[in-house]
């Protein structure tokens, strides 16, 4: 990662309005450390090494998030797990899990400059991020403790229900971050009134 | 547009996954003994079949992971999904 000094919020040109009337708030969490862990979940080194660091074990079941203290876990895929540590302790937990690991067949890639999260909370949230995503975003089946991979507006994100019911995560990637914010606010027109 | 099962991620749009070719094409083991038109055709054609159809999707947007779909070229209707290495479900010809 490189130095908050002159680390840059992807969409620091964009100026987020406070909402008005049913809009859903927008709101970027920046600079957080993101992990991406693979390895082979049947090989029980691979797990004990990483629950050692990270002081869980990680999600097995598909499109689920775990939390841990600081961290959380989200599935990617079957061997693959993306861990968002907070900023400062992106180094720490990346150079443990890569001594945890040693030889067992695994990779630890730090993608931290990568992507970036948005919170999108409040009324209408689901309405506006269903404006163009294929994700049934409705309560009774998509749930908080769940993560799904798709498409939002023509571009990749990851979204998952916050814990407390709010609203929801976007974690996308910063090259899109622009584009996606540009979008949201178009349509964030439809809930002014 | 299609709602194709994922074998990890479960039922999703269509337009989250990417179409990767006819299954279960295996590579020839001894290559060097084929002829040009073994090779070529081990390469180059495919079946055109009219009815149920072994195809490769990829979870492009979701999961990044390869996986077969039987599905009936006539009617669309995808008789199930299965993870690379299995053998897939024999749907209704229908």
């Amino acid at each position: 990662m490189s130095d908050l000094f002159h680390q840059q919020s992807p969409i620091v040109q964009i100026k987020l309005t406070e909402p008005k009337a049913n809009q859903p708030l927008i709101r970027e969490i920046p600079f957080q450390g993101f992990l991406n862990l693979r390895g082979r979940p049947n090989n029980p080194d691979f797990m004990t090494a990483v629950k050692k660091v990270l002081g869980c074990s990680l999600p097995i079941e598909a499109n689920t998030v775990v939390v841990s203290g600081d961290y959380k876990i989200y599935w990617l895929g079957p061997d693959e797990w993306l861990v968002i540590t907070p900023t400062e302790q992106q180094r720490k937990v990346q150079s443990e899990l890569i001594s945890a690991l040693g030889v067992i067949f695994s990779s630890v890639v730090d993608n931290s400059s990568g992507v970036t999260i948005i919170n999108i909370t409040g009324d209408n949230a689901a309405n506006l991020i269903a404006r163009d995503c294929p994700l049934d975003l409705h309560s009774t089946v998509f749930k908080a403790g769940q993560c799904a991979q798709t498409r939002l507006a023509k571009s990749g994100a990851m979204i998952a229900p916050l814990l407390d019911g709010s609203g929801f995560e976007l974690i996308i990637r910063r090259s899109f971050a622009d584009y996606l914010l540009l979008w949201m606010q178009d349509a964030l027109i439809e809930f002014e009134a | 547009m299609l709602l194709i099962e994922c074998p990890w991620c479960g039922e999703r749009d269509e337009s989250e996954f990417s179409y990767a070719g006819e299954a279960h094409i295996a590579r020839p083991l001894e290559t060097e003994k084929l002829s040009d038109e073994e090779w070529a055709n081990y390469l180059f054609l495919r079946k055109n079949i009219k009815g149920l159809h072994r195809e490769q999707w990829n979870h492009a947007a979701g999961c990044r992971r390869y996986f077969n779909v039987e599905r009936n070229t006539v009617s669309y209707k995808i008789s199930g999904s299965y993870k690379i290495g299995e053998q897939g479900p024999v749907g209704d010809d229908t």
